[in-house]
């Protein structure tokens, strides 16, 4: 093809439609159609998304910072003139694509999926079978605009040695494949279905789950099932591509598509150009150094190296990194759209760098150790990460210390979430989910980018080469393309590192727990705070009463027989707890069989009363009270009995607890209505707000274990109080208050002691004299 | 039956012991004269005692029978001569004064040796009242009973007799505060004093006290001693009834 | 007779000395040229406390014996003391139990069947029946709880009128009292000023009463109030005292050495010395505390006097000012105290108390004059880390968070928070119920603390909690040459310094 000369004016006054306008590249396109092609006229093919029209989309589109620098340049009112004239808008999807104008001059195809490992039927209906709608739409409309498909290097697959700008060459049947992936999605569905899988996803979702309730069980065993689903699928993707040759779904779909293009384009005596950009990330020069729209590719590994979290690298220091500015990845894919291919002979053009501008990984270590080290991120404390040094060990012990890692932390979590909660232990939980968050990425980068570096290619961009030689000199600034033009020790330096640290400051910072003020609660009307009772206000739990009011019954001499009772059935509570917190309460209650109601009364009216009021916690009682001066309904409910909640019965408007059946005045060992916990509770709460007139979402509920998950859930306005370890992820996650109320600790050894002393003290009165009532022999003694 | 070791009375038995602040202001040595309802009573109250009287000599004014005694009346271990020299030596003596002991361990008639030599020797008599070491130890029995049967150890005001008062004023002393003791053990401490006040030992302390003129033998001796060896009740509130 | 105290002044050959710091002992060496103030040796206890109390009971100051003044058929109340430490050693009986068994004796013999016993707490806890029985033993326990031994109820709604103060106020006294014919108070003493008012009925007042009397908002009515009630309370009940007057006693050997003169130190004192030093930097802080106990003060006794309570009270200040400090020239710049745990068992001093404890010494020490000068500063000895009986502090732990946190003035604690405390019902409900102080006691500990701190320019607590130092308003400091550092801006930087040694021993409103 001849170049132009004298006047240099690509694409004057054509019709360009352009996919994927939304996206990174397409963004960049536009841009660059908008500002420097002013003489062309855009269609856009934008899919709605939820509510919003594909015009509302465009709208929003050029509000983004990659127009700032145009928009600034030319005012306000010229974009707005140019969106209204220039740009057209097409709504549609990409498998189902309405009629498209018929005056095209151009068509830049670069929509695609977003991520590498999509489900296979997800990535092949995107890529493979979007591209077969839109070609298939295009000749319907009968007209020849060329067709610039945006592609990528790694369609190349995963092989050795330079691959030139050619055709792919492989026997890969893409209508074969396309209907085997969309059957996928059908089999797995079915297969997820059976007894077995749920089997395995209920059980999964039940140790998560279980003392919350059936219903949440049953809620996450369905997210079980569609995560299986999901992960199978991925799975089905990245295998048959590995199987296939490329290093993942992505890229063989992209080869697919590549293919669609040849046969339903080329195929049909059209004009077609493939560009094959390699890794795409931030620009050099246009629209401002530095301009990228989220991380690509290469950057979380740049990231997670400045924060500390990479030890080491998998991969080999002299294997090739190929980056290309997205702003060169735009001119170039232009210019090709302005130097049609001839009808039969689509060309190939690779944009990338590595041909004759590598960029090795020890380039990049070099450039990354600088930089961070010059800038160092700070960390969520006070001081700066600092960025380790990389001896690039190889893959294989990279690997092996990961594994590593992953188990260690596996059992970490495991064994803390057994493990009661306390501070210490709510630190460690958080260490380790931080670690594990670390970790899942790691394996994850390793995973991905193996395929990177343990690749030993190189992409010829020879022919992208020539072309960028066809441009005028004085047009080089604005218009060219070299790869060579690349300094890359200043690009990264003062380009792109600069460029991602600031996304990623503007992504991750965590803005530093402010200390809350204590704001008086507000003063609403029918507002109920519903309190649980053990772990919360009081310090203490059921086993510990029991034993209180045993030990306080007996004979000292018969305290070791007691505790040893006590003490050898404990295991069988706690599994039984774990599993149902009402089952354990009847099973542990059965042991008051035969206590005499008004002695246990005045058991604990003289002494247990009193440990009992020392349980309690002072921030507790200091909120209760607070609830109450906001005018605020005051509940206690529990699954304890009633006659333990006597000392506090002053502080609320209501004590809910259990009652036992009794028959003559001594308890029977059962429970005369089913105890009130979990999701009982929830009802419950239901219940009695319907009936009260009480507004749940403006209301309080204070709780502390998982199982309390289901009846907090219920107010508008949840606080977890010192959780359990998986209370606080659900209340992380959630974000609900999570208090932690301290009790004045003391031994329980101090409190046995008094207990007794109190009791010895308030019984072992010898028999009082009676003075006023002897019958007094004084009137007839002598005297 | 031969009265247990200390260290048995160590073990098994948990006195109840009031008073024994009266005696560790006071330089000793003292006469101790203690009613006699068991064999439990000379090593409870020497163990009390351990610490804060030198060297307790207990002896009994009981006649003891067989080779004891006779051991006893050669030694001529019972002599006023050999227990005031005991007395000058700094030990304390404890005499056990009841003429002869009751079958069911209630409190019979003092011998006036015990005020006699407090007379004599000008040494402090300090009354001391066993409660419930019948019940602890009865004659057939060899040791006490393992469930730490609940016994008292009163010790009242010394008494320092005069020189030259009447013995047997120096007695009613001595047995008045005994009485005391055993009315403190029934009806609590101030209704004790109340009642000695008016003089109504009789209807607070009657069934302990019995007097030497001889109830004895209005009811019958099982009955006695089915009533003396009635189970301590006990004050501990039961909250599992079944 | 005992050995003056003295006064020692610090040169480069005087050994490291004792400081309490609340459950530690530390040896510091001082800068030269600090003064030390040493207590006169403990006068000895009396050794026959039975005949002293016969004998003070048979002889009474201006009144007749205690014999003829109960009759038969009277009505007698016995009201006693609540201090919370044991008094004489851990073996020997209380004081209070000696004195009110004779008492008592002395009673049954006239004939009286109606005596109640009242512990005469004020504003402070009720006493547990363990308590109880530990103060008045298990004889006189046993006979009268609980229908007739009982701590006084300052909330009770039967309290009774028996006069105005200056101001309008009226006295409130507890009914049973004043319905008396005869009240036998047993006072306990242990050192000048520390007596507290003459009057009993001051522990005996609604708590309206006090509070309209002890408020800063009140004219210095205070005490003067009480004057009509010291012999008389209303129309029927005439006051018969026992003072007993008590002096600090090591409980055992093992601490003996605690109070002793540091140059006097035998071998033995030194070893044990070392070992309670490397113990309390071993053990955590809950053993600490029993180790505590083991190094405790208890008290003996020095005199018994009985008879009217307007007599027999100057004649107690007069003995216990025997027990002087020897003087001290002129006031110092900065003034040292070491502040120990009271012997409770696992206790310790909540900040208030402590603080309160630590600024009543300026005053109310051993000394007759402030140690200290108007505007010097006074450094403290105690860890002050915020921590509160569960059970007989619960208004302490909401009175330090919301209270003393918006502000520490005196006139404005008493204007917006002593009402609501004084009205709340939950408080009211654990001091009638439970076993938890008034929720007025921290604000009058507050408030006796008021005179000192206005006294003071600087107070320094050395080894404080950072937060609960701040929140009451004073300075914390890691050592005591950073604390002097801190003080050199008032005081300069050669101050005069005087450490007052051993415990301090105004201790009635401690726990």
């Amino acid at each position: 093809m001849s170049p132009r000369t004298a006047e240099f004016a690509p694409l004057e006054g054509q019709h360009i439609m352009l996919t994927g306008a939304t996206g990174f590249v397409g963004q960049a396109i536009l841009e660059k159609l908008l500002a420097d092609y002013p003489t062309t006229r855009v269609t856009l093919l934008i899919r709605p998304k939820g509510s919003l029209t594909g015009q509302a989309r465009l709208t929003s589109l050029l509000r983004k910072p990659v127009f700032a620098t145009w928009r600034e340049r030319v005012g306000k009112e010229e974009v707005e003139r140019a969106a209204a004239e220039r740009i057209t808008v097409v709504e549609s999807t990409m498998g189902d694509v309405a009629s498209l104008p018929s005056d095209l001059d151009v068509l830049i195809h670069s929509a695609s999926t977003v991520s590498f490992d999509p489900p296979i039927d997800e990535a092949f209906k995107t890529n493979v079978g979007g591209a077969v709608g839109l070609y298939e739409a295009l000749l319907r409309t009968g007209s020849d605009p060329h067709v610039v498909h945006v592609s990528t290097a790694y369609v190349g697959g995963i092989r050795k040695g330079t691959t030139v700008e050619a055709s792919l060459k492989h026997s890969v049947n893409w209508r074969v494949e396309m209907d085997a992936a969309i059957a996928a999605r059908a089999q797995v569905e079915a297969s997820s279905r059976r007894p077995e899988i749920l089997r395995k996803v209920i059980a999964e979702a039940r140790t998560v789950s279980g003392k919350v309730g059936p219903q949440a069980v049953a809620a996450a065993a369905e997210e079980g099932r569609n995560a299986w689903v999901t992960a199978r699928l991925v799975d089905y993707g990245r295998v048959r591509a590995q199987s296939l040759g490329w290093a993942d779904v992505y890229a063989l779909t992209k080869s697919m598509s590549e293919r669609v293009a040849e046969e339903l384009w080329a195929g049909n005596g059209h004009r077609l150009s493939v560009v094959r950009p390699a890794i795409i990330e931030s620009a050099l020069r246009h629209p401002y150094p530095g301009w990228i729209d989220g991380f690509k590719v290469a950057d979380p590994l740049i990231i997670a190296y400045g924060r500390g979290l990479l030890p080491e690298f998998p991969g080999l220091p002299d294997s090739i990194l190929d980056i290309i500015p997205v702003d060169i990845v735009v001119n170039a894919t232009l210019a090709v759209a302005a130097n049609p291919a001839p009808r039969d002979e689509p060309k190939y053009f690779h944009l990338s760098s590595g041909g004759r501008n590598p960029l090795t990984f020890r380039d990049i270590y070099e450039n990354v150790l600088t930089y961070f080290r010059a800038n160092p991120i700070p960390d969520d404390q006070r001081g700066h990460i600092r960025a380790p040094l990389w001896a690039f060990p190889g893959a294989r012990a990279i690997a092996r210390s990961l594994k590593f890692g992953e188990r260690s932390n596996k059992y970490a979590q495991r064994a803390l979430l057994r493990l009661p909660s306390g501070k210490t232990t709510r630190n460690w939980q958080r260490q380790v989910s931080a670690r594990q968050t670390d970790l899942e990425l790691l394996r994850a980068y390793s995973d991905l980018y193996q395929n990177y570096t343990q690749a030993e290619i190189i992409y010829d961009d020879s022919k992208t080469a020539a072309l960028n030689e066809t441009l005028p000199k004085s047009q080089l600034e604005k218009f060219g393309f070299d790869a060579t033009d690349i300094d890359w020790d200043h690009y990264l330096q003062q380009v792109h590192f600069p460029a991602i640290t600031t996304l990623m400051r503007t992504f991750s910072s965590r803005p530093r727990a402010k200390e809350q003020k204590e704001k008086p609660l507000p003063q609403v009307p029918n507002v109920v705070a519903v309190f649980d009772l053990e772990g919360t206000v009081l310090a203490t739990n059921i086993i510990e009463q029991y034993l209180w009011v045993r030990l306080a019954s007996v004979d000292k001499s018969k305290w070791p027989a007691e505790l040893a009772n006590l003490f050898g059935s404990l295991p069988r509570y706690i599994a039984t707890d774990r599993r149902d917190r009402g089952e354990f309460l009847r099973t542990f209650l059965r042991r008051y069989e035969g206590v005499d109601e008004a002695a246990l009364r005045s058991l604990i009216h003289d002494s247990i009363g009193d440990v009992l009021l020392q349980r309690i916690r002072p921030e507790a009682v200091r909120q209760i009270r607070k609830h109450r001066e906001a005018g605020h309904r005051t509940v206690l409910v529990t699954g304890a009995i009633n006659v333990f909640t006597e000392p506090f019965t002053s502080l609320f408007d209501e004590v809910v607890a259990s009652t036992m059946h009794s028959k003559d005045g001594v308890w029977t060992g059962y429970l005369s209505k089913p105890p009130l916990v979990d999701e009982a509770r929830a009802a419950w709460l239901r219940l009695y707000a319907e009936r009260e007139g009480l507004d749940l979402s403006k209301s309080y509920a204070y709780g502390d274990s998982h199982a309390d998950r289901a009846w907090l859930e219920l107010v508008g306005n949840p606080q977890a109080v010192n959780p359990d370890a998986a209370l606080f992820q659900h209340a992380t996650t959630k974000h609900w208050r999570i208090h932690q109320w301290n009790d004045q600790a003391r031994s329980r050894l101090n409190t046995i002691n008094e207990l007794v002393r109190g009791d010895m003290a308030s019984t072992t009165h010898a028999p009082a004299h009676t003075p006023l009532t002897l019958e007094s022999p004084k009137e007839t003694t002598h005297e | 039956m031969a009265a247990p070791s200390r260290q048995a009375v160590r073990l098994l038995v948990n006195p109840v012991v009031r008073g024994r602040e009266y005696l560790t202001e006071l330089p000793g040595p003292f006469i101790f004269v203690a009613n006699h309802p068991s064999e439990l009573d000379a090593p409870l109250v020497s163990q009390v005692l351990q610490g804060v009287v030198r060297r307790v000599v207990s002896v009994s004014a009981a006649p003891e029978t067989g080779l004891r005694a006779a051991a006893v009346k050669s030694l001529g271990l019972r002599t006023t001569r050999t227990l005031t020299s005991m007395l000058a030596h700094g030990g304390s003596l404890l005499l056990f004064a009841e003429n002869y002991r009751a079958d069911d361990g209630t409190l019979t008639e003092f011998n006036l040796g015990a005020a006699r030599l407090g007379i004599q020797t000008g040494v402090q008599i300090v009354p001391v009242t066993l409660v419930g070491t019948y019940r602890a130890l009865p004659p057939w029995r060899r040791l006490p009973e393992t469930s730490r049967p609940k016994v008292s150890v009163i010790f009242g005001r010394p008494i320092q007799a005069a020189p030259g008062s009447e013995p047997s004023a120096v007695n009613d002393q001595i047995v008045k505060a005994i009485t005391l003791g055993l009315a403190e053990a029934e009806a609590g401490w101030y209704g004790a004093l109340r009642a000695e006040a008016e003089g109504t030992f009789a209807a607070v302390a009657g069934s302990s006290a019995g007097s030497s003129t001889g109830d004895v033998g209005d009811s019958a001796r099982w009955q006695r001693i089915w009533k003396a060896t009635a189970p301590d009740k006990s004050t501990r509130r039961t909250v599992w009834v079944k | 007779m005992s050995r003056p105290g003295f006064v020692l002044s610090v040169d480069a050959q005087t050994p490291p000395l004792v400081v309490f710091q609340g459950e530690k002992v530390l040896l510091e060496r001082l800068p030269s040229g600090a003064s030390v103030l040493y207590p006169p040796d403990a006068l000895p206890g009396i050794h026959q406390l039975d005949a002293e109390v016969a004998h003070a009971l048979a002889n009474p100051v201006d009144s007749e014996p205690l014999a003829a003044l109960l009759q038969r058929g009277s009505r007698v109340t016995v009201v006693f003391d609540d201090l919370s430490q044991p008094i004489t050693s851990r073996t020997a009986p209380d004081v209070r139990q000696r004195v009110i068994e004779h008492v008592l004796e002395l009673a049954a013999a006239a004939g009286v069947d109606d005596v109640e016993l009242i512990a005469a707490t004020g504003l402070r806890r009720r006493l547990t029946p363990y308590d109880l029985q530990r103060v008045l033993g298990e004889r006189v326990f046993a006979s009268f709880f609980p229908d007739q031994l009982h701590s006084h109820d300052a909330e009770d709604g039967n309290l009774v009128e028996v006069g105005k103060a200056a101001d309008g106020t009226p006295i409130e006294i507890n009914a049973r009292v004043v319905s008396s014919d005869l009240v036998i108070s047993v006072r306990l003493a242990t050192a000048v000023g520390n007596e507290g008012a003459p009057a009993v009925a001051t522990k005996l007042a609604s708590a309206r009463t006090a509070r309209a009397l002890t408020s800063p908002l009140a004219a210095a009515a205070g005490a003067s109030a009480f004057e009509s009630l010291v012999d008389t309370i209303g129309d029927k009940a005439t006051v018969f005292t026992i003072d007993v007057t008590l002096t600090p006693e090591p409980t055992g050997p093992a601490t003996a050495f605690l109070s002793k003169r540091e140059r006097e130190w035998s071998i033995t004192d030194r070893v044990l010395s070392a070992g309670i030093q490397a113990a309390t930097k071993v053990l955590p802080s809950r053993a600490r505390l029993g180790l505590s106990q083991v190094s405790g003060v208890g008290f003996g006794v020095t005199s018994v006097l009985a008879g009217k309570p307007s007599s027999v009270h100057p004649l107690t200040e007069a003995f216990l000012a025997q027990q002087q400090v020897g003087v001290v020239d002129s006031p110092a710049d900065v003034a040292l105290f070491g502040i120990p745990n009271p012997n409770g068992v696992g206790t310790a001093l909540n900040p208030v108390t402590a603080a309160s404890l630590g600024l009543g010494q300026i005053f109310n020490g051993q000394a007759a004059k402030p140690v200290v000068r108007a505007g010097g500063t006074a450094i403290f000895y105690h860890p002050l880390t915020p921590w509160f009986h569960p059970l007989y502090h619960p208004a302490y732990v909401d009175f330090f968070a919301e209270a003393l946190s918006a502000t520490t003035d005196p006139a404005v604690l008493a204007a917006d928070f002593e009402g609501r405390f004084a009205a709340d019902s939950w408080y009211r409900h654990l001091y009638q119920t439970s076993y938890a102080h008034h929720a007025l006691h921290p604000f009058h500990a507050w408030y006796s603390a008021a005179p000192a701190i206005e006294h003071l320019g600087e107070i320094i607590f050395v080894g404080g909690n950072l937060e609960s130092t701040r929140r009451m308003g004073f300075k914390a400091a890691t050592t005591l040459n950073d604390a002097l550092e801190m003080a050199s801006d008032s005081v300069g930087l050669s101050p005069s310094i005087t450490y007052v040694h051993g415990a301090p021993v105004s201790i009635s409103e401690v726990s």
